[in-house]
């Protein structure tokens, strides 16, 4: 086993590789898109909120006259209840999008990459977010566009660009970020899709009655520690009705609800073995 | 075994030291010392259990281990730049998205050091696997499964690997390309770390064996040291009188196992010495054959009170 002059097995690159923040989030956008069911999952969300939007907007026209009277609020109130496919669906996909790795093993060829480990939980999270933040603008937009049209038939025209229509978008997208982010960390945690789509569902639908049962009918205090209710007060928020001083208290529960799964998710993704 | 090769600028080798690691009361790791050098193909043993993955994970960071160290050319792994040009590893192959093709598989864990695509294909060239790049890897055999996984850990180009059981699975021709493989990078001054069920595949690529045994180690030598282990040199002899040619080899040191009425098998004599011995007293001697200790034997050998997952008959 002498040395021999031979070609080495590997050619050298060009540069050396190195581990950099936004090499790792391009590599988890990679993950994402290279994958068939994301794409499925998307594409569904996008037709079940055009869907839902003709369908309120149906429902709407049984009335053609107030329909009409209402103007933008009830295109509004057309496009808004598509958030609630959009719930579903994109914090499905971003539950998998974290759970699939540990079922599957490829969560130990990830941290074999970048052990640091932090900045997969980052990028995971920034790729999720940006498209929650896309999906939930065309999912709205798509909503729009068929409630529109049926809603066009009373003689209602609304413009996308209507300030009220905008704030609303843009509140549902918030939201859905929020959710996210919540969704990503729920299943750091649990490293299990089934359970972690249970409790986020949970969290979001049952929740909400559960107290309001409990409680005995809308106790504004104790709703109000809900993760939904920041969806609620995001809506009147951008709408200005909510009155400044429970602008805080909600800041800090939606801040909660968040911060505190994304410690505990950072700190079992460090000290966890995989 | 040879010279190294110069092609590699640094000095590539794995230092574990002391590596404990518990999992509650029972020890998965008990103290695991050795070193794995550049240019050798240092091979794994040990029963089912016997703490090989786990110290394999240990060394590439996925498991944290309770006491001790593992340096990669003196630095931590975590603690590199681009840890896939440290350390490549195979420790699970089918750790793959099944919807994701094993070129997208690839292309995910390049993109997170930032090395092109150009690398991937290369990478998908050596392993074979061309034809298939573009398919779903849930669809993939065992065998191309692994090699996936051997081309994951070649990505980085790196100074040391670290496979666990890379032939499972593969056909013959699979065996000999890991073999050759193996020793191709140890040529070029890799450290390559080994571990496999598979003894003659071991006996011909690795230079070195690291055995443990219920999380300790037990033997750290080379192969030729090990094989020596075993009870050295037997040899095998046919004869019309086995009683007879006993009693002339025991005075001359000879230790003699009967195996069949006209089978012996003696330790601790040349085959010249017995036949010098037995000629003149007229014993005849049809078979005269040196047998080599194999590393099953060995094996056997130095793991049998280790073995943790025994099947219940057959006890030997």
């Amino acid at each position: 086993m002498s040395t021999t002059a031979h070609a080495p097995l590997l050619r050298p690159l060009d540069r050396a590789p190195r581990v950099t923040f936004a090499r790792v989030t391009r590599a988890e956008g990679t993950k994402l898109t290279s994958v068939r069911s994301s794409w499925l999952i998307g594409l569904l969300t996008i037709a079940l909120s055009a869907a839902a939007g003709a369908a309120i907007a149906a429902t709407e026209m049984t009335d053609p006259a107030a329909a009409l009277a209402g103007g933008v609020g009830t295109s509004i109130r057309t496009i808004a209840p598509a958030v609630v496919v959009g719930e579903m669906f994109i914090s499905v996909l971003a539950v998998l999008f974290v759970t699939q790795e540990f079922a599957t093993g490829q969560k130990r060829v990830t941290y074999a990459a970048v052990p640091k480990r932090l900045p997969v939980l980052a990028a995971k999270t920034i790729v999720a977010a940006v498209v929650a933040l896309i999906l939930s603008v065309v999912s709205s937009v798509a909503a729009w566009a068929t409630s529109s049209a049926v809603l066009s038939r009373s003689g209602l025209r609304t413009s996308l660009f209507d300030p009220a229509v905008l704030q609303s978008i843009g509140a549902s997208a918030a939201w859905l970020v929020l959710l996210t982010v919540f969704s990503v960390m729920i299943a750091t945690l649990l490293r299990n899709s089934a359970a972690s789509i249970a409790l986020v569902l949970g969290v979001l639908l049952v929740l909400p009655i559960a107290v309001r049962v409990i409680t005995g009918s809308s106790d504004f205090e104790w709703s109000s520690l809900l993760l939904t209710y920041s969806e609620t007060t995001m809506n009147q928020l951008i709408t200005g009705t909510e009155p400044a001083a429970d602008l805080g208290r909600d800041l800090v529960v939606t801040a909660a609800w968040l911060l505190v799964p994304m410690a505990a998710a950072a700190w079992a993704t460090v000290r966890r073995d995989v | 075994m040879g010279t190294v090769s110069l092609l590699r600028s640094v000095v590539d080798m794995i230092e574990v030291s002391h590596l404990t690691k518990r999992h509650g009361a029972s020890i998965a790791v008990d103290d695991v010392s050795f070193t794995v050098a550049p240019g050798t193909v240092t091979g794994f043993l040990g029963p089912n259990g016997a703490g090989k993955s786990t110290t394999m994970r240990i060394i590439v960071g996925l498991d944290r281990p309770t006491s001790g160290t593992v340096t990669i050319n003196g630095n931590r792994y975590a603690n590199s730049p681009a840890p896939l040009q440290e350390v490549g590893a195979l420790l699970d192959a089918g750790a793959v998205h099944p919807g994701r093709s094993a070129r997208n598989h690839l292309r995910t864990v390049a993109r997170t050091h930032g090395i092109p695509d150009r690398r991937v294909d290369e990478v998908i060239g050596l392993t074979g696997l061309e034809s298939v790049a573009h398919r779903r890897s849930g669809k993939f055999s065992l065998g191309m499964g692994q090699r996936l996984g051997i081309a994951t850990a070649l990505l980085g180009d790196p100074g040391t690997l670290v496979l666990d059981e890379p032939v499972n699975g593969l056909d013959p021709e699979g065996v000999i390309w890991v073999r050759q493989l193996c020793r191709s990078l140890a040529a070029e001054g890799r450290a390559v770390l080994l571990s496999s069920h598979l003894m003659s595949e071991m006996a011909q690529t690795a230079d070195r064996l690291v055995v443990l045994g219920r999380g300790r180690v037990i033997a750290d030598e080379s192969i030729a040291d090990v094989l020596a282990r075993a009870g050295g040199d037997r040899v095998a002899v046919k004869t019309n009188a086995a009683e007879r040619l006993e009693e002339l080899l025991r005075p001359l040191g000879g230790t003699v196992t009967h195996v069949a009425i006209d089978r012996v098998e003696v330790v601790g004599l040349s085959p010249e010495q017995i036949a010098g011995a037995a000629a003149p007293a007229g014993v005849m001697i049809f078979e005269l054959v040196p047998v080599q200790a194999s590393l099953e034997d060995a094996f056997f050998g130095l793991t049998d009170d280790s073995v943790e997952y025994r099947a219940g008959s057959a006890r030997r």
